[in-house]
């Protein structure tokens, strides 16, 4: 025969006995468990209902994190590097078995040629050290090697990092927010400018021609490995706009007409390639 | 890559007329002289602040004068170089902003290059009057021209006893180094700028502490715009009372303007404030095509009715008026300008330019610019355009720092100002200006190259 | 003189008891932290004073140090004047409550109906606090305590008319004192308390019936846009109004403050009071205790199975039972 509310009262003896149970608590400060040596926590981000993940980029749990445990580059879901990333594709964690442990398809990565490029260590430690290692120098320092390099390569990047004694989510965060490349450009790199004085000058239309001209859209490679179309407001051409930048010539007022002229000029020219840029000096 | 006759790089372009103070002597004295800016008056107000005002007098003479920062915010030069000065510790620091958050700014772009030495002595200035020991300028990493200008300036200015140890023979020491900034929107930001002189992250942080109590190293630091200083210096050349001469009684004296947009000629002119804005696109020789709007103080202003042209143009009304004076941007926009479009266009670039610290900032630009997408295609949600002005009082209410409380200002007063043209676009995917394309398309702007 | 006197005593009484409501609801939620911790094997708040029982006072005063943020869209006036009226509601339903002999605020002959009377109110401040807030979560919440208290206020009410009519008065030291000579009503009205005490943990939003909170669903219910003091005195009153449910319970069910046993179960003059005091307190915190281990233990029933349950179930039941307590008082002349 069932007792109406015996379920009630069967639930309450089992948590009036919980309560004088031993209780399970780590009394942290004063009793600290004991781990493996070996033992490695794994961070995970969260993911929304579409599967992107949430991350909002804010990089702030990198930054505070005394041990550098949360490693912040990677490629977003376009493909394009990004200055934070899925815990899967850590630096450390590309191999695809690393994918098939997250769950995820484990194809290589679209950029993962573009990043293991040598560089030329002394030389970067020249540089370095003839700042004096000093840390206000990071920006100095980047421009220096992305002259060199024509963008930041990872491996300069980490190299900076072990160098200097800086935090490699710090000179990670600093050069992501002060405007420099972080992939390499195959062929000429187009910049079109897109600040406010070239677009209400006509920079829109130049841009829409050359991406029709070229096939491709800003971030992207023509199939010939020629141009990269890239737009930054960063140009600065003032007085020239519409203005548009190859490699790291600016060219400007330019009609449509002029802009299309001066891209197919360039485009003829030998242009620096992947292989060639670390070697170029 | 310099002009012949300025010495400027091509980008900047001197208009002609308006009230020249600071541009005049640019094109006369070689950027590259010493001697040929010392014949021009040169390091004459150094040496009135260091031998006659001592740093109390030069302070007063600041404060008599009415100089207010022409960084955007406005916020007396004098008050800054007073707590700054009356601030304990040693070591004191001053930093000349010229990272020009904004690249269509061209003001201190055309100082750095065309008169480093100005610049250089109004940092002097500065230094001597708020007590520092120490003095940065911090230029953008891609002014190449104004860095080589402003090193070999300070070089030779240590060289003749104008900077560094005992200056003029006095026991007032300033060392000036050139600090190259990375280019970015935030890295204007005055905390901000402290954080990566300090090989950090470009990202502000929460006020109090001012800069002025604890900045750079935990020293008093004043962090002050190029332009700011270039005026002071001529204040403590030329004194108090001709700087008052021109400019309107709030806001005595002059702000250099970058005009350009639907403009015959658009370039940087130097214009006292209160001049009307008419006057200014008339310097620019006016609009081409039906001049409909000027967005004032770029992505952290605001844009103004053709029928609105005679506001002055100084802090008070243009702050009643929603926009701002910013770092002298000034866009002009035509009839085939799309209004909804333009907004977009300031808040996209706000929102790629967020260093990403503030929330309100990081996800409230990029749900604005989604906002604005689905009323651009006409596809709005039904209280679209109540969210993006709820969305735009949150973000000011809750602001880090005064870019990310800027930066719905190009939405909110379009929006006040053209609520014909949201409409049309939200309710019948119509553009009014017939500039967008009306059916739904990819965003025209990619993200920043290379990130 | 008499008037003087009266108005002496009632700013005597009321300013006691509204200084009881403070170290009352502090116990209480320092209660509510340990048990819900040890039920769960936790030790629960342990750092703040001995056995960390100043947790929740240090909670308290905490409270008072954050900020007091108002919706800019939110009614100022309601929103302001909504915490108080669910505050007082309760601070004044505890006039009545009989601590001891000689220990009640306002001994009068209705005391049973302003009590009613009276919890009722802060159903207004919870409906009021729902629609000020500007939220649809504070307005579904506001909806919800509205709904479930004024259907919970029936079967409680008409639970406690058997108890009454038994003992024949509405004032609550009478009760009690029938209660001394006639065994406790525990015995007389068994269906009656099991209403009582169902529906009474509706009334106050206690788990299982907290659907008016049920942070799950609705964040916070009406309290969501509530920060700083304001969100403290709801959670204040909420804890109050726990220890009172206890206190009428004991009162109209457990003998009030008679002790279990007769030898004595009352005492005269001021020793009478502190041991009419001690078995009070001593009751209600039991009652205190069984409603927070029901909390850790039941999980929040439906809002349709919430009103079902008043309707379908102890109303009628309290009906039946009412004429039957009425029916054996005719019949047997009690």
């Amino acid at each position: 025969m069932r007792i109406p509310g015996a379920g009630i009262l069967k639930g309450l003896r089992q948590t009036a006995r919980n309560y004088w149970a031993p209780k399970v608590t780590n009394q942290y400060p004063e009793s600290r468990p004991t781990m493996p040596d070996r033992w490695r926590g794994r961070l995970d981000l969260i993911y929304d209902p579409f599967g992107e993940h949430k991350c909002e980029v804010c990089f702030q749990c990198a930054q505070v994190c005394p041990v550098e445990a949360i490693d912040m580059s990677g490629f977003d879901s376009t493909g394009r590097r990004i200055r934070y990333g899925l815990p899967e594709i850590y630096d450390e964690r590309q191999d695809p078995n690393a994918y098939r442990r997250a769950g995820l398809p484990a194809e290589p990565m679209r950029n993962a040629a573009r990043w293991d490029q040598e560089i030329d260590t002394p030389w970067l430690h020249g540089v370095i050290d003839g700042f004096g290692g000093r840390p206000e120098a990071l920006v100095a320092i980047f421009s220096a090697v992305e002259q060199r390099y024509g963008y930041l390569p990872e491996r300069a990047l980490r190299e900076v990092s072990e160098r200097m004694s800086i935090h490699w989510a710090q000179i990670f965060g600093a050069a992501g927010l002060g405007g420099f490349r972080l992939l390499p450009a195959d062929g000429h790199l187009v910049t079109v400018c897109t600040c406010a004085a070239c677009r209400f000058a006509g920079g829109e239309a130049l841009l829409e021609a050359l991406r029709a001209d070229l096939g491709v859209s800003p971030g992207e490679t023509t199939a010939d490995g020629a141009i990269s179309l890239a737009t930054s407001d960063e140009v600065a051409a003032g007085a020239l706009s519409p203005a548009l930048r190859i490699d790291t010539m600016v060219y400007g007022p330019l009609t449509v007409e002029q802009g299309r002229h001066v891209v197919a000029e360039r485009r003829k020219a030998p242009a620096r390639t992947k292989a060639a840029a670390g070697k170029a000096s | 890559m310099s002009d012949s006759s300025t010495g400027l790089s091509p980008q900047i372009r001197i208009l002609p007329g308006g009230d020249q103070r600071l541009l005049a002597e640019i094109g006369i004295v070689d950027p590259t002289s010493l001697e040929s800016y010392r014949k021009a008056g040169g390091y004459a107000g150094l040496a009135r602040a260091v031998r006659k005002l001592g740093p109390e007098g030069t302070i007063d003479e600041v404060a008599a004068a009415g100089l207010r920062g022409r960084g955007g915010g406005g916020y007396p030069t004098a008050d800054k170089w007073r707590a700054a000065r009356a601030a304990p510790g040693d070591g004191k620091v001053v930093v000349a902003n010229l990272i020009g958050a904004d690249p269509t700014a061209l003001g201190d772009r055309a100082l750095a290059e065309g008169n480093p030495h100005l610049l250089l002595e109004g940092v002097l200035v500065a230094a001597f009057a708020t007590g520092a020991s120490d003095a940065i300028i911090a230029v953008r990493r891609d002014w190449t021209v104004a860095i080589e200008r402003l090193r070999a300036a300070i070089a030779d200015a240590e060289a003749a006893h104008l900077a560094g140890y005992l200056v003029m023979g006095t026991d007032f020491s300033c060392v000036v180094r050139v600090w190259e900034g990375a280019a970015a929107l935030v890295a204007g930001e005055e905390t901000a700028l402290l954080a990566a002189l300090a090989g950090d992250r470009g990202m502000p942080v929460i006020r109090p502490p001012y800069p002025t109590e604890r900045g750079l190293g935990g020293a008093p630091t004043t962090v002050q715009n190029g332009e700011t200083l270039a005026h002071a210096a001529w204040i403590a050349r030329n004194s108090a009372k001709k700087f008052r001469a021109i400019g309107s009684k709030e806001a005595p004296g002059t702000k250099l303007v970058s005009v350009y947009g639907r403009v015959a000629e658009p370039g940087l002119v130097e214009v006292a404030l209160g001049t009307p804005l008419s006057g200014i696109l008339a310097f620019a020789g006016g609009g081409t095509g039906t001049t409909k709007a000027v967005f004032i103080g770029g992505p952290g202003g605001g844009a103004l009715t053709a029928k609105e042209l005679d506001t002055p143009y100084d802090y008070a009304s243009l702050h009643a008026a929603g926009a701002g004076i910013g770092l002298g941007q000034f866009l002009v926009a035509d009839g085939d300008t799309c209004m909804v479009d333009s907004a977009r266009f300031f808040l996209d670039y706000s929102a790629r330019e967020a260093c990403g610290k503030a929330v309100p900032c990081r996800i409230g630009t990029k749900r604005l610019v989604e906002t604005l997408d689905r009323i651009l295609v006409a596809t709005p949600r039904p209280n679209d355009l109540l969210l993006l002005r709820e969305l735009a009082r949150k973000m000011t209410d809750t602001a880090l720092c005064h870019l990310e409380a800027r930066a719905p200002g190009p939405m909110l007063t379009t929006l006040d100002r053209f609520p014909d043209e949201y409409r049309a676009h939200a309710e019948r995917g119509e553009c009014l200006a017939g500039a967008c394309r009306t059916s739904p398309q990819p965003p025209l702007l990619a993200p920043l190259a290379g990130l | 003189m008499d008037l003087l006197l009266g108005v002496l005593r009632f700013l005597l009484s009321t300013t006691l008891i509204l200084l009881l409501t403070i170290p009352t609801a502090f116990v209480v939620i320092q209660m509510e932290l340990k048990i819900i911790a040890g039920a769960q094997l936790r030790y629960g708040p342990n750092r703040v004073g001995p056995w960390g029982m100043f947790q929740s006072t240090i909670h308290g005063f905490k409270v008072l140090a954050k900020e007091d943020h108002i919706p800019d869209q939110a009614d100022r006036a309601t929103f302001t004047l909504a915490p108080w009226m669910v505050y007082m509601a309760a601070a004044m339903s505890m006039l009545v409550i009989p601590f001891a002999p000689g220990a009640i605020a306002a001994d009068f002959n209705i005391g049973i109906v302003y009590f009613f009377a009276v919890l009722g109110l802060s159903v207004v401040g919870l409906l009021v606090a729902g629609w000020a807030s500007y939220n649809k979560y504070s307005l579904l919440g506001g909806l919800r305590s509205a709904a479930q208290m004024v259907s919970y206020e029936i079967p409680l009410t008409l639970s406690v008319v058997g108890a009454v009519v038994l003992a024949g008065t509405l004032n609550f030291r009478e009760l009690i004192e029938w209660q001394l000579s006639h065994g406790w009503m525990l015995i007389w009205q068994p269906v009656g308390l099991a209403i009582f005490y169902v529906a009474s943990l509706a009334e106050i939003n206690r788990t299982p019936f907290d659907m008016v909170e049920a942070d799950s669903e609705l964040v916070a219910g009406p309290f969501t846009e509530y920060s700083g003091m304001r969100f403290g005195f709801f959670f204040f009153a909420e804890y109050v109004a726990l220890f009172i449910m206890s206190g009428i319970m004991i009162s109209l069910f457990f003998g009030g403050w008679l002790a279990p046993w007769p030898f004595p179960a009352q005492l005269d003059g001021f020793i009478g009071t502190l041991y009419g005091v001690l078995w009070f307190f001593i009751k209600t915190y039991i009652f205190v205790a069984i409603a927070v281990l029901l909390r850790v233990t039941l999980v929040r029933i439906r809002v349709d199975q919430l009103m079902g349950v008043a309707w379908k179930v102890l109303l009628p039941l309290a009906m039946v039972n009412l004429i039957v307590t009425a029916g054996a008082v005719v019949a047997f002349n009690l």
